[in-house]
Formats: C-alpha cells, sequence, structure tokens
C-alpha cells in the first residue's frame, strides 16, 4: 500500500496535500478507509472491517477499497 | 532604523512595499519606514499605520544623478540607513549603485548585475538547463511578422505571449495573439516571449540568498485564485519537494543575493521554470505571518547578524487578499504634490 502519512485529514472529511496544495472532500466510508490507510492496514484488513461495519460483502468493500485507491493514485495523492 | 522601501502602489498590480512594511513593523514597532513612490496617489503614500514618512522620487529614466541626488536628500533630513527596492524597472539602478549608496550610508541586500540578468527571460532556458529543470519552449520576437511566423512555424494553441519583464497572457488564436502583442508591446516595449503553454499546478517560492549559497528562509505556496493579470487572491502555504529543491539550488547554484520569487509549474516530478524575480513580491507578509519574516532577517543580515535559519513553516496555511479602504484629508495630497513629502 502507497503511503498516504503527508495527508492532513480533519475531522469533517476535508483533504489537503500539502506537497500540491489540492484539497477534496471524502463522505464518511472513505475517511475510514483513509484513516485505515494511514494506520497502515492492507485491503484485505480494510476490507473485512468495511464489510463487517457496513452490512456490506467482503468482494464488494474490497472492490470499493481498490477503486478508492485508484482514485488517490489518479489524483496524485499517494507518494 | 530607518528603512526606505519602494513598490507601495496599489492598484491592480500591488507592490510589495506594504507586505515589506508591515514585516518590519510586526518584528519591530520603532522601526521607521520611509516610503518612496513614484505617484502621489499610490496609496502607501496615505497609510501612515505602517508607513511613518513618505516621499516622491524622479522616475529612474531620469538618470541615476537625479535619482539618487533626491534619496541623499531624503537621507539628510530624515536619515536613512536601509533601502529595499521592489519594482523590476528601478532594480538595475539600484543593482548599479549599491556599493555607492552603502557608502553614502544606505546599505543594500541585492543580486549582483550578472545575477540579476540571469532572470531575463531570454536567459531562463540556461539556468533551467544548469538547474536540471524543464523550461517551456520559447521564443522571442520584435515586431509582428515575426510573431506570426514563429507561432505558425513552431507552436501550437494556446500559447503564452510574455513582456520582457511584466505581464503573460494565454492566447488561443492568432487574433489573440496580435491583440495581446500590441497591449504589452505598447505598455512596455518589445522583446515579446512567445512560449509553450504547459499544464500543471503552478507554485511559487520567496526567499533570500545570503550571496554565498545559503537561505535566510523560503516559503513555498500555491495560488488558489488569482487576478486576470496573475496576482494572488488566495494561497496556501505548502512543501513541494521539486519546488523547494529547485529554490535551494538557485540560491546555492547562483550565490544568489538578496530577495527571490520563483515561480513554477510543476507536473508531477517535472518542474517548468516560468520565473525568478530578483525582488520580494506583494505576497511576502504571507511568509511573515507562517512565522517567517524575510524582510526583518533581511535587515538583521545587513546588521551583522549571522543565523542559521531552519528552511521550516507550517503548511495547510491559507492566505486571503482582500480590499480596505482609508479616508484621509486632502491636505495631505495636496502637500505631497507640492513639497514631495509628507
Amino acid at each position: 500500500m502507497s503511503n498516504f502519512s503527508h495527508l492532513a485529514v480533519n475531522d469533517n472529511g476535508f483533504l489537503f496535500d500539502p506537497t500540491s496544495g489540492q484539497s477534496f472532500t471524502l463522505n464518511t466510508m472513505a475517511q475510514e478507509v483513509m484513516s485505515a490507510m494511514k494506520e497502515g492496514k492492507d485491503v484485505d484488513q480494510i476490507a473485512r472491517e468495511l464489510s463487517h461495519s457496513y452490512e456490506v460483502s467482503y468482494e464488494s468493500a474490497y472492490e470499493d477499497v481498490l477503486e478508492f485507491g485508484t482514485k488517490l493514485k489518479l489524483y496524485g495523492l499517494s507518494l | 532604523m530607518k528603512v526606505g522601501i519602494t513598490g507601495i502602489n496599489g492598484t491592480d498590480n500591488p507592490g510589495p512595499g506594504f507586505a515589506i512594511a508591515r514585516s518590519l513593523k510586526e518584528a519591530d514597532p520603532t522601526c521607521e519606514i520611509i516610503g518612496l513612490s513614484y505617484d502621489i496617489n499610490d496609496p502607501g503614500n496615505y497609510m501612515d499605520f505602517i508607513i511613518d514618512k513618505s516621499s516622491t522620487l524622479p522616475y529612474p529614466s531620469k538618470g541615476a544623478q537625479i535619482y539618487f541626488d533626491k534619496l541623499y536628500e531624503i537621507k539628510k533630513q530624515f536619515g536613512l540607513d536601509y533601502i529595499i527596492p521592489n519594482l523590476d524597472a528601478e532594480l538595475p539602478l539600484y543593482i548599479k549603485y549599491q556599493q555607492e549608496l552603502k557608502d553614502k550610508g544606505i546599505d543594500s541586500f541585492l543580486p549582483s548585475k550578472e545575477t540579476f540578468e540571469l532572470r531575463d527571460k531570454e536567459r531562463l532556458l540556461k539556468v533551467a538547463q544548469k538547474l536540471g529543470i524543464k523550461y517551456p519552449k520559447s521564443a522571442c520576437v520584435a515586431n509582428e511578422a515575426a510573431l506570426q511566423e514563429t507561432i505558425q512555424k513552431d507552436f501550437e494553441f494556446p500559447l503564452v505571449i510574455k513582456g520582457r519583464y511584466y505581464k503573460a497572457y494565454v492566447v488561443r488564436t492568432m487574433a489573440d495573439a496580435l491583440r495581446r502583442y500590441y497591449e504589452i508591446v505598447a505598455e512596455w516595449g518589445t522583446p515579446i516571449i512567445v512560449q509553450e503553454f504547459v499544464t500543471g499546478d503552478e507554485f511559487n517560492v520567496v526567499g533570500i540568498g545570503d550571496g554565498h549559497g545559503k537561505s535566510l528562509g523560503m516559503v513555498g505556496i500555491k495560488k488558489l485564485t488569482t487576478t486576470s493579470i496573475g496576482k494572488i487572491v488566495n494561497g496556501v502555504t505548502i512543501k513541494n519537494e521539486p519546488m523547494i529543491n529547485t529554490a535551494s539550488q538557485i540560491v546555492e547554484q547562483f550565490k544568489w543575493r538578496g530577495p527571490f520569487e520563483l515561480e513554477c509549474i510543476v507536473n508531477q516530478n517535472d518542474v517548468y521554470l516560468i520565473e525568478i524575480n530578483p525582488r520580494f513580491p506583494a505576497w511576502t507578509w504571507f511568509a511573515t505571518a507562517v512565522g517567517v519574516n524575510l524582510p526583518e532577517r533581511l535587515i538583521k543580515y545587513l546588521q551583522g547578524e549571522r543565523v542559521e535559519y531552519k528552511l521550516d513553516y507550517p503548511t495547510g496555511k491559507l492566505f486571503v487578499r482582500y480590499t480596505y479602504e482609508l479616508v484621509t484629508d486632502i491636505e495631505k495630497y495636496s502637500q505631497l504634490a507640492m513639497q514631495k513629502e509628507i
């Protein structure tokens, strides 16, 4: 998993990238995924946690986490 | 301590003078600021809460003798220990005569003539090559025919039409290019630079080089919103490694002496050099507000203080520029017009 420790995320889900000055808003689930990623959890761990807390299938949660990771790369947010 | 500051003009292209005066006053409220302007309408002449004394100067085009005689007269009358010139058009004069000024007791901290010339838009390609970064494809033209021929032969729209020192416009058609060409020529003359339009994030750095390869501090920002001529309205402090590395290299490799503003465009890891301004920018107070008071450091360096400054500042600090007004008496206006000082 890439490094996201440089990103600043506040309690409202406002994400600021101090290397580019770009800012984004995260929904509740994206905040949880980002928080887990910053803790160093892998896709499998995060998908299991989401599957449990949102009562969705593990496969669906896994795909969502992967898609979120792809978006972060697309926006140049992963180091 | 008495410090003379130019660039106390407002309008759509605000001068850096206010930011410097404010920074120096915040560092030392007893510091006396002498505002030096070329127009009695300049707002700095009336901002007595940060500028203690105002005086008008003759234009640099009147010649060094007339220009500096006025400055020496100001020194004799009010005292003047340091000067921080902030306008591109006057810098060559101050750089040329900086030793003479120092001999007369007015110290300044400016680049050498050689370093100053590096920032010439015609020489930036070589600077970029030396720094190992990119420079957008550019060409100088001096007449309409050359402009059209150069664009048709070597460029694609959109592209950028720039003045040698001031103004830059993104244009999308030949008609637009010609319009901007004549607009800049009318104000600033030739040559005009035709430049490739580069996409990416525009980042800026303000800093000071000590002339020996070290920095007295620097702060990097991203402009979030700008005016139609690219002046910052909102901005945020950032730490972009390629950008900070480029600024550090300029200070180190060119032994940059004095203030500077670096403008570059960063696209992933590609850094394109856009401009190096050999002076403080108008947003200098932003750096002061996040703990890096560069005008204060400049004066202290001139006073002999040698400090190893940490190149650190907080990221995510937001700059918001707004408009404010003051009302004063016409008497001050009249006094400035008639006696050239208030």
